[in-house]
């Protein structure tokens, strides 16, 4: 199976947790999950990675807000030592979702942010838990068309992302909704914590009905990085730190990634039977007669030769179907209690509902 | 007299948009925001004002203490900005806002803030351009009342209030403070004639630096780099203050001197990466994956082959009935699938009988016929219950 590369993007309000999650995932990962690793492919960005964590696991101390200049990390994902996929992922600034673009003088991080929305095969839409919380206290209502969540603005990212990706024949992005800072939710609702959890997931409906829309495949996955609760956050108690749930989002693109290319590597197989197939008719027909196999044998040859070349690759596809499918019920167990929507549906204990 | 221009980067309490003050003409997207950023560096590795450790409303700076930040010296001669005005001299500091102010250093999530406070000018002379002691002792009040000038107004504003303000050309702080007088800069008559000892990258005109190389320096190098800068002509861009160089943005700097340096050397310069050619997405397949001229030389290879074994092949056997179809048993491995394909390699091989590859064939494709997955991205069957997720 050969590496292939996927495009993720975050998009999210600043200070919702993006530059948090995105070490707590490599923290988890670095370390392995199930054999699984995920590093950084530049050693450098690996120890800057590291040292922000182990700053935040010592001192607590969390990473400063982002600047209008995107930080680019290059992973890799590995099954022990074997490359699996690429993973390109630019940490953006919150605001650099809600500049114009257009402008003649627009900065270079809003321009960038548009064009690899385009490119991106997953988007992370992250909904700060501080305001899921309170918009829970509310009803969970529809219709939330402002707020500090800025859920309309980023939607119409992803829905526009998703049209423009599915005109240029492209697949669809996979979908994250990712429920950040859940360890307030119980403060800020007055619930039990996973009660809390259950209204949202129950709601969000509501809240991003772009995530339940024909043709998108959304993962809703709550997370969080400590017991901190609600109060003044410039540092965190590390001892209270608890990460959650913070590598799951990136396996879940991976298997999309993944179902991806067993979907396009089963129609290419499809497509290289029915080639053999008629290759064979062929050859039977131009065999056809006492002379023609003298007479004929150029085309013969041709034929014969064609079928050489499709066995050869009907054999390497279905050897790399084989391996992904492995990978998928290796992986899949990491997924199998969240929430997962697709085509506006949600999955649950093999059955939509 | 010179005027000098402030240029101020940073993010207000709600906004999240950074370019606070830029000089008319003068683009975020160019030379002057390159610079600006290598000193920034996203706020890493600067280093917490010493003032206001953990002493919470303590305002005073110890005597004699210098402000912590990172110094940014660089001069273009050919800019390329808007209006052609980028040409001169930007200066300035790097550091965390609390620095400059005891109101205005964090936002709505309580993270601190951090900024660059500077003054983009055309100096005529070196002395123009304050001494680096001068800088240092007296950024703290000269940034700082520049961050308050263009801060305080729109702090707490709504953000879709918060724009780049066009920052205005005035009369520099140091040259307020009668900067001969007071010690700041050193006239022109009593500049000292020592010669300084020779230093890599550094001639008798100021700085000599190539494209292709950043030259490295210890911390203690800074003055001595400073002062080379303010009569350098050439273009160039010192950023000072690093404590680890392998946590220094190299690009466009020139010159750095960071703490874990001990002698000067050289490094090469960042190479500039070039986007990537658009993805042919969905073949699945990337560009890089490709290989146009192994296809076209297997391509001219198979047709090679194809020539030979036409005028090689051997007539057909009298008693091969044309049509029939054979079973793969008892025809050895050459029928197997998979060992006779080679396309796109385009080896030549050799094919012992058209019988054998016609009867393996047959069986090959219908036998594996089986019922192929959905072509749609399916996830797997879930078999756990997502009303548990137990282990959050």
């Amino acid at each position: 199976m050969g590496v292939s590369k996927i495009t993720v993007t975050m998009l999210g309000p600043s200070h919702s947790g993006k530059t948090t999650f995105m070490y707590g995932m490599y923290a988890t990962l670095s370390a392995g999950i199930e054999g699984y690793f995920l590093n950084a492919k530049d050693p450098d960005k690996d120890l800057d990675l590291m040292d922000n964590w182990d700053l935040l696991c010592d001192e607590g101390q969390l990473p400063p807000p982002t600047a209008d200049v995107p930080i680019s990390y290059e992973f890799v994902f590995k099954h022990g030592v074997r490359s699996l996929v690429d993973i390109d992922w630019m940490d953006f600034r919150g605001g650099a979702t809600v500049e114009r673009a257009g402008a003649p003088e627009s900065l270079s991080d809003v321009v960038k942010l548009r064009e690899r929305l385009k490119e991106s095969d997953s988007i992370y839409l992250v909904l700060d838990g501080r305001y899921v919380g309170e918009w829970i206290k509310d009803g969970a209502p529809a219709t939330v068309t402002r707020g500090p969540m800025k859920v309309s603005h980023l939607s119409n990212h992803i829905s526009r992302t998703v049209e423009e990706r599915i005109n240029a024949g492209l697949p669809a992005p996979s979908l994250v909704v990712l429920i950040t800072k859940i360890d307030v939710l119980a403060e800020i609702t007055g619930m039990p914590k996973k009660d809390a959890i259950f209204r949202a997931m129950d709601n969000l409906q509501n809240l991003v009905p772009i995530a339940f829309s024909e043709g998108v495949t959304t993962l809703i996955c709550p997370v969080q990085l400590g017991d901190f609760g609600i109060g003044d956050h410039r540092k965190v108690d590390p001892a209270k730190l608890d990460v959650r749930y913070m590598h799951k989002p990136i396996i879940f693109s991976l298997l999309y990634d993944i179902n991806c290319r067993i979907a396009r590597d089963s129609r290419r197989l499809e497509e290289l039977r029915a080639r053999g197939q008629a290759t064979e008719g062929e050859l039977e027909q131009l065999r056809a007669g006492f002379w023609n196999g003298f007479f004929k044998r150029s085309q013969i040859a041709e034929r014969i030769d064609g079928l050489g070349g499709i066995r050869a690759a009907v054999e390497e596809v279905s050897q790399e179907l084989e391996t992904a499918r492995t990978r998928v019920d290796q992986l899949w167990k990491e997924l199998n209690t969240l929430r997962i929507v697709e085509d506006g549906k949600i999955r649950e204990n093999g059955k939509s509902r | 007299m010179t005027m000098w221009t402030p240029v101020v980067y940073g993010r207000t309490h709600r906004a999240d948009r950074w370019w606070r003050a830029l000089p008319a003409g003068i683009s975020p997207n160019g030379w002057i925001a390159d610079a600006v950023n290598a000193a920034v560096a996203g706020g890493r590795g600067l280093r917490w004002p010493e003032a206001v450790s953990e002493a919470a409303g303590e305002t005073s700076r110890p005597e004699g203490s210098r402000l912590e930040g990172r110094y940014l010296l660089a001069r273009r001669v050919n800019g390329g900005d808007g209006m052609n005005r980028a040409n001169g001299v930007l200066m300035g500091v790097a550091c965390y806002a609390r620095a400059l102010s005891q109101e205005m250093h964090t936002d709505e999530a309580s993270r601190e803030l951090y900024c660059f406070v500077g003054w983009w000018g055309t100096p005529q002379t070196p002395s123009d351009i304050p001494s680096f002691a001068a800088l240092t002792e007296n950024c703290e009040r000269w940034a700082g009342d520049v961050y308050q000038t263009y801060f305080e107004q729109v702090w707490k504003e709504h953000p879709a209030r918060v724009h780049t303000q066009e920052s205005v050309p005035e009369t520099a702080p140091w040259a307020q403070d009668d900067p001969v007088a007071d010690g700041l800069v050193e006239s022109p008559a009593s500049a000292p004639e020592v010669t300084p000892p020779p230093l890599l990258g550094v001639g008798p005109a100021g700085f000599t630096s190539r494209k292709d190389e950043v030259l490295l320096y210890p911390a203690s190098h800074a003055e001595r780099l400073w002062d080379e800068g303010r009569r350098t002509k050439v273009p160039f861009t010192l950023v000072t203050g690093w404590d680890a160089s392998a946590q220094a943005l190299l690009r466009p700097v020139t010159h750095l001197c960071a703490a874990d340096i001990h002698e000067p050397r050289t490094v090469p310069a960042p190479v500039i990466a070039q986007p990537p050619p658009p993805s042919p997405k969905p073949g699945g397949r990337k560009p890089e994956d490709k290989k146009p001229d192994a296809d076209l030389l297997g391509q001219f290879l198979t047709e090679v082959g194809k020539v030979i074994r036409s005028l090689r092949s051997p007539a057909p056997e009298k008693n091969q009935k044309p049509g029939r179809s054979q079973g793969p048993a008892g025809h050895g491995s050459e029928g197997r699938p998979g060992r006779t394909g080679d396309l796109g390699t385009g080896k030549s091989r050799h094919v012992s009988s058209q019988g054998k590859e016609e009867s393996s064939g047959q069986n090959f494709f219908s036998s594996q016929k089986k019922a192929s997955p959905p072509v749609k991205a399916k996830f797997p069957e879930k078999t756990g219950d997502v009303n548990e997720l137990d282990d959050l």
